[in-house]
């Protein structure tokens, strides 16, 4: 009786042992495992085009884009299944037909909590590499797209949760075999759910056929700005030999991309010291005093399609944008010293917006690549 | 010790002598540089405002002329072709082929260890800003690690990449700061700055070089402050005052050098 009870002891004692704080433990038991070996496997290179003016995209090697990750990534992108009550996905607040946006001034999620920033466009996302975020407090696509599923005021999940599902799922189980040759559907993780949507979001890239893409860079002599756009571009990027004024705006906004993805304060607010700012945008991030109140450059390509504007959506239009440039903003010890007053007259304010007005890409917001699949 | 244990003992010494030289042999190949023929150099650049360390991201003020200040938010530029020169002037041993230093977050941003051959040489030599070859490129033709992808180092209105970035405030005592922003890019902007000094590297040794640049000098010259209420900005190659600052702004950088 005293050598069974130790038995029994001893074994109690290795099976705690054996259910010790292991994250990676594969919880369903394995009779119950789905054997996907059977569906093909047969990765294919995903035609990236990239207009021949933009830089070449630097993939990480360990996720290249494939045609099947890419569309897995696609699903899961518009697949409400990652949110808590199945009510929301990425694509609700990143819209296709708004460049990737959702027009609010901030983003709602699914308790119907708004956020404190205004969502910012994918487009040519997979060409940053200097933080993402407004605050750029993910370094790449594949950490990013951790987070929202478990913020409580956007999708609001748990990863556990959404993996569950996701093993259940046929679809998923035949979609994951395929883009990543998994064995078995308990092979489905968050680490390939989340490759997947990196993969989408870096094919979501310029078409290059923009009216400002054709101008500069399409060869073609019989395409040539209107008089309000050519202004607007001479001002933009200071190449009118002082004819007119310079409205500093190529510094920060640099083709191809439009962006530096450089994190500065564009004198939105008034601040004396690094706290006085509300949102201290990068500052959180690396917490140096100079950093707070300074946000992450976005994309002007496709800006007529992505109001209301900055990273709290507090301007409705272009024009107020161009209202703040002009006027130099408001003054704090870290405002760029770029910002100052510009003295551009209502008409080379207008011509501003023209020219802006080139860089949309009605061909990326309909390409059938980035389209809903459901 | 029997006698053939020790003779057994000594044949083991001689063949384990010989597989050990043999190693050495092949430890020797091509490939490798043989030992005692480099010392490791580290080069260190800094950057003062006089005899101050410069801090663009403490938002410290530094004295301007009479009663004003200026801080610098933003201190950047290209070094070029970075040789070691020898008193021959005809054998020159390469040390960086371009780079851009940034003194916007720390004074003491830019650090390279290269291994040098030894011998004596007599001083550093580099170009200030990116050489023709390069800036006839643009950001979009190299990986994002390379110092010349940066879009933001790259001005369409130069055509050129800008060589130099100089930003920040000047506080004059009027109700707001004046801010300042001097880029710098063209080929004819690029200039070239030589520092004669004595370097004797030994064989497995190591040599430090500190080489700070002073921030002062670049807005100081000829016992008079650059107006910089007058003059804040230079984007525009096509205007005269545009182009007179940034020659100012170059030359003055190119003498602002010294090895610590």
């Amino acid at each position: 009786m005293k050598f069974g009870t130790s038995y029994i002891l001893a074994l109690f004692l290795l099976l705690f042992l054996a259910c010790g704080n292991d994250d990676d433990m594969v919880t369903s038991p394995v009779d119950e495992d789905i054997d996907l070996s059977n569906i093909p496997y047969d990765p294919q290179p995903f035609d990236l085009v990239i207009p021949d003016s933009f830089p070449q995209m630097e993939i990480p090697a360990d996720n290249p884009i494939t045609v099947a990750g890419q569309d897995l990534g696609r699903h899961l992108f518009y697949d409400p299944v990652l949110s808590a009550d199945s009510s929301m996905s990425c694509s609700s607040c990143h819209l296709q037909n708004s460049s990737f946006t959702d027009n609010r001034a901030v983003s709602i999620g699914i308790d119907g909590i708004g956020g404190t920033r205004s969502s910012m466009s994918l487009l040519n996302i997979g060409f940053n590499y200097n933080g993402l975020f407004w605050d750029g407090r993910s370094l790449t696509l594949e950490e990013q797209a951790l987070l929202p599923v478990e913020d409580p005021i956007e999708l609001h999940n748990l990863w556990p949760d959404v993996i569950d599902k996701l093993q259940a799922s046929d679809l998923y189980r035949e979609k994951f075999r395929k883009a990543f040759g998994i064995g078995l559907a308990s092979e489905i993780t968050k680490e390939l759910a989340v490759k997947a949507l990196a993969q989408f979001e870096r094919s979501i890239v310029s078409s290059g056929n923009s009216w400002f893409d054709q101008v500069i860079y399409g060869n073609d002599p019989t395409k040539q700005f209107e008089d309000d756009e050519l202004n607007g571009f001479l001002m933009f990027f200071d190449q009118s030999n002082g004819a007119l004024p310079d409205a500093e705006c190529g510094h920060c906004h640099p083709a191809p991309l439009f962006t530096t993805d450089e994190y500065i304060n564009n004198g939105l607010d008034p601040a004396s010291e690094p706290v006085d700012f509300l949102d201290p945008g990068y500052g959180t991030v690396t917490q140096f005093p100079s950093d707070f109140g300074r946000f992450r450059v976005p994309t002007l390509r496709n800006i007529a399609l992505t109001a209301p504007y900055m990273h709290d959506g507090r301007f409705q239009t272009l024009e107020e944008v161009v209202e703040h440039y002009n006027s130099g903003g408001h003054h704090a010890p870290n405002i760029d010293p770029l910002i100052t007053p510009l003295e551009l007259t209502p008409e080379q304010q207008q011509d501003l917006i023209a020219f802006l007005k080139t860089l949309s890409d009605m061909d990326v917001v309909e390409n059938p690549l980035y389209s809903n699949p459901f | 010790m029997p006698l053939s244990r020790k003779v057994f003992k000594m044949k083991k010494l001689f063949l384990y002598s010989i597989v050990l030289f043999g190693c050495t042999l092949m430890s020797c190949g091509d490939d490798e540089v043989p030992v005692g023929t480099t010392s490791e150099v580290t080069l260190n650049f800094t950057a003062n405002y006089g005899t101050n360390m410069l801090d663009s991201d403490t938002q410290t003020t530094h004295d301007f002329e009479e009663e004003s200040t200026v801080r610098f938010t933003e201190f950047r530029f290209f070094i070029s072709d970075v040789v070691f020169t020898t008193e021959e002037g005809t054998d020159e041993t390469a040390l960086i082929e371009i780079d851009e230093i940034d003194f916007s977050r720390s004074n003491m941003d830019a650090k390279y260890i290269r291994s040098v051959p030894t011998g004596k040489y007599s001083g550093i030599k580099f170009f200030i800003g990116v050489e023709a070859e390069f800036n006839n490129t643009k950001p979009e033709e190299y990986a994002s690690e390379h110092p010349l992808a940066n879009t933001a180092s790259y001005w369409l209105a130069w055509n050129s990449y800008i060589h130099c970035k100089l930003e920040g405030f000047l506080d004059n005592g009027t109700a707001n700061e004046i801010p300042f922003s001097y880029h710098t890019g063209s080929d004819d902007l690029l200039r070239s700055v030589t520092i004669p000094y004595n370097i004797t590297l030994a064989a497995d040794g190591s040599f430090d070089l500190d080489i700070m640049v002073d921030v002062e000098k670049i807005l100081y010259k000829n016992d008079t402050y650059w107006n910089i209420e007058e003059f804040p900005a230079t984007h525009n190659p096509s205007n005269p005052d545009d182009l007179n600052t940034a020659n100012y702004i170059m030359d003055n950088l190119s003498e602002a050098f010294k090895i610590q």
